[in-house]
C-alpha cells in the first residue's frame, strides 16, 4: 500500500507500528486513542499477528511486555486515565529492559477531565509518571506523517536500546486526516533486537559493559533468563545487599540512553539560527507557531521555533546553545507552562522567559502567538 | 497559508454522509490533485440526526492549523447545519451551498448562495435520497475552489465498488450540471 494515502493520525501510528513490525498488540479503548485498537483488531489477525482486547491498562501493559519476551514487538494505544494506569508496569518495562511501544493520544486532564479536546498536559508524566530513576524515550509528532514515521522510530528505538518508548500524540492529531507517504518497504529501516548466539550457559541477560545493550533472547528459544522488577546484576537476579552492583545496574539503565543522545535525539529548528526570540514548542501546536512567526518575520522580528520531536531525552545541546542567543525564550504549549519549567534550567538572569499557554481544548492559533511575539520584541 | 488556502465545511445530519464528503473532497484535492490537505470531523454521539459536519483545508503549501478560521464554503444539507455552520464564513467572497428543499432560511447577507435540492434530485436521479451527498459534490466540484470535476469525480468512484459506479455517476453528474445551470 504504498504511496500517498490521506489518513488519520490514529490511523497512522497504526501503520507504521505495522510498518516497523508490530505483530501483537493488546490495549483497552479509550477516546481519543481507541482507533489505533480498532484498526489493530482488524489487521494484525490478518497478517499472523494478535490482538487482544484486555479487562483494563495495568493488564495491557502487562500483556505487551509479556509478549515481548516471548520475541513479540508489542505495543498499546491509550490516553491519560489509561497512561496513569500503566505507570507501574511501564517501570516494569523499564527496569527489565524490555522493547515495547506505548502511545498516548493526549487528551484534556487530569483525571477523566475532557474526553474528546486535545491537550499537552501528559509532556511530565511521560518523564516522571512512574516512581524511581528510570531511562525514558518519548517522541512527539506535529503531523500526521510524522506520526507514521515516529511510531516506526519508537519501534526502532525501543529494539535498540531495550527500552519501552512512548509516542505522545493528541485528539486532534489522531483525528485528522492528512496526506502521508507511505513509502516502500525497502526504504524503511527497521531495527530488531540483538538476538543472544552465545552457548545458553553463558547468557548474561542483562551485561552491561560500557553501557552497551546486551542481546535479548525470547522465551521458548533455550535461554533461561530471570526478568524481575528488582534491581539485578547482570544475571538477572537481585543484588538488594550490593550497593556497587544496585549503583552499576541504575548506571547502565540511564547510561545507555545518555551515551547514545546523538541517535534518540530529534528535532526540527525552523528560522532559529540567529532568532533573538526563541519558541519552544512540540507536537501540533508547534505549526501554529510557525505561521506566526513567518509573519513576524516579515515584520523584521528575528524569531524562530525549537521543536524537541524527541521530547525525552530531552535535546538541550542543541537547545541551550540557541538559547544563549536569543533574548526572550518563549514556550507556546497546551498546557499550564511544562515547557517552561524545562526551558527555565537554560534562561539567564538577563533573559526573558514568557510561557504562551492554553488549558481550553483548543489549538492555541497563530494570532496568539503572533500576538505575543509582538509583546515581547 | 498561501492565496490558494482554502477553507470548505460539509454541514448536515448524521446520516447524511457528510463524513464520506470530507474524505471524498480531501482523496480529490490532496491525492488526485496533489495539494496539502486536514481534514477535521465533528460529530455528536447520535448516528442518525443531529448536526454534524466535517472540514477541509486545501492549500499548495502546508497547512500549519487544522481548523477552520473563516470557510470560503459551506454546505448546508439541514437547517441546523445553515444555523450553526454558516457564522464564521466569508460573507463577500465564500459560496453557501443549501439543500433548496431541507433549508428555508439561509444568512442574507452571504453574497454567493445557492440552492439546489439536492436530495430531490438524489431521488429523481437514481432512486435513493442516500446519495444527495454525490449530488452535492458534483455542485460542490463546480461551485468551490476544493477540487475540480474530474478530481472529485475520481475520488467518488473511489470509495465505491464498482457496481455502485453507474448510479454514483448518475447523481455526480446531476449535481454537477445543476450548478452550472445556477452559475
Amino acid at each position: 500500500m504504498q504511496g500517498d494515502r490521506i489518513l488519520t493520525g490514529n490511523e497512522a501510528c497504526t501503520l507504521g507500528a505495522l510498518a516497523a513490525g508490530m505483530n501483537f498488540f493488546a490495549g483497552y479503548p479509550i477516546t481519543p486513542a481507541t482507533e489505533i485498537a480498532e484498526l489493530s483488531s482488524e489487521l494484525l489477525p490478518k497478517r499472523g499477528g494478535t490482538y487482544m482486547q484486555m479487562e483494563d491498562e495495568l493488564a495491557s501493559i502487562a500483556a505487551v511486555i509479556g509478549a515481548s519476551t516471548a520475541g513479540a514487538k508489542a505495543m498499546t494505544a491509550t490516553s491519560g486515565p489509561g497512561f496513569s494506569l500503566m505507570q507501574e508496569n511501564l517501570s516494569y518495562g523499564m527496569i527489565a529492559e524490555i522493547p515495547c511501544v506505548l502511545i498516548d493520544v493526549m487528551r484534556q486532564g487530569p483525571c477523566q477531565g475532557v474526553a474528546t479536546v486535545p491537550a499537552q498536559g501528559d509532556f511530565m508524566q511521560s518523564r516522571w509518571g512512574t516512581h524511581g530513576d528510570h531511562p525514558v524515550i518519548v517522541l512527539v509528532p506535529n503531523s500526521v506523517s510524522e506520526a507514521y514515521t515516529e511510531t516506526i522510530r519508537a519501534f526502532n528505538l525501543s529494539e535498540a536500546y531495550r527500552t519501552p518508548v512512548i509516542v505522545l500524540s493528541d485528539a486532534t492529531l489522531a483525528h485528522m486526516s492528512e496526506k502521508v507517504r507511505i513509502p516502500d518497504v525497502s526504504e524503511l529501516t527497521i531495527v530488531n533486537r540483538k538476538k543472544p548466539t552465545c552457548d545458553p550457559k553463558d547468557y548474561l541477560p542483562f551485561s552491561n559493559e560500557n553501557h552497551q545493550i546486551a542481546p535479548m533472547a525470547s522465551f521458548g528459544d533455550g535461554y533461561r533468563w530471570f526478568v524481575s522488577g528488582i534491581v539485578h546484576d547482570d544475571t538477572g537476579f537481585p543484588v538488594t545487599n550490593r550497593p556497587e552492583a544496585i549503583r552499576d545496574s541504575l548506571d547502565h539503565l540511564l547510561g545507555k540512553l545518555r551515551d547514545h543522545l546523538a541517535d534518540i535525539e530529534s528535532y526540527e529548528e525552523y528560522r532559529a539560527e540567529d532568532a533573538e526570540i526563541l519558541i519552544l514548542s512540540a507536537g501540533l501546536v508547534s505549526r501554529s507557531a510557525k505561521s506566526a512567526i513567518d509573519r513576524a518575520r516579515a515584520r523584521g522580528v528575528r524569531v524562530g521555533l525549537f521543536r524537541p520531536v524527541t521530547l525525552w531525552p530531552f535535546p538541550e545541546a542543541r537547545f541551550s546553545a540557541l538559547c544563549a542567543r536569543a533574548k526572550t525564550v518563549m514556550t507556546v504549549e497546551m498546557n499550564g507552562g511544562q515547557l517552561a519549567e524545562v526551558a527555565a534550567k537554560y534562561v539567564d538572569r538577563d533573559q526573558t522567559l514568557r510561557p504562551v499557554t492554553q488549558n481550553d481544548g483548543t489549538i492555541i492559533r497563530a494570532e496568539t502567538i503572533f500576538d505575543a511575539i509582538l509583546e515581547v520584541c | 497559508m498561501s492565496e490558494q488556502h482554502y477553507e470548505m465545511r460539509f454541514g448536515g445530519s448524521g446520516g447524511q454522509g457528510m463524513m464520506l464528503m470530507g474524505d471524498v473532497m480531501a482523496q480529490a484535492a490532496g491525492i488526485q490533485e496533489g495539494k496539502e490537505v486536514v481534514l477535521l470531523k465533528s460529530y455528536g454521539p447520535e448516528a442518525r440526526g443531529g448536526a454534524c459536519r466535517s472540514e477541509l483545508i486545501t492549500d499548495t503549501e502546508a497547512v500549519n492549523y487544522p481548523a477552520l478560521t473563516r470557510p470560503d464554503f459551506v454546505l448546508a444539507m439541514s437547517q441546523l447545519a445553515c444555523d450553526s455552520y454558516t457564522a464564521d464564513m466569508d460573507r463577500e467572497n465564500g459560496v453557501l451551498l443549501t439543500d433548496a428543499e431541507l433549508v428555508h432560511t439561509v444568512p442574507a447577507d452571504v453574497k454567493h448562495a445557492y440552492a439546489i435540492p439536492l436530495t430531490r434530485i438524489a431521488r429523481e436521479e437514481t432512486g435513493r435520497p442516500i446519495t444527495a451527498n454525490v449530488v452535492a459534490l458534483g455542485a460542490i466540484s463546480v461551485l468551490s475552489r476544493g477540487a475540480g470535476e474530474d478530481a472529485v469525480r475520481a475520488a467518488v468512484l473511489s470509495r465505491f465498488p464498482e457496481k455502485l459506479h453507474a448510479m454514483n455517476l448518475k447523481a455526480f453528474n446531476a449535481g454537477a450540471a445543476a450548478a452550472r445551470a445556477l452559475l
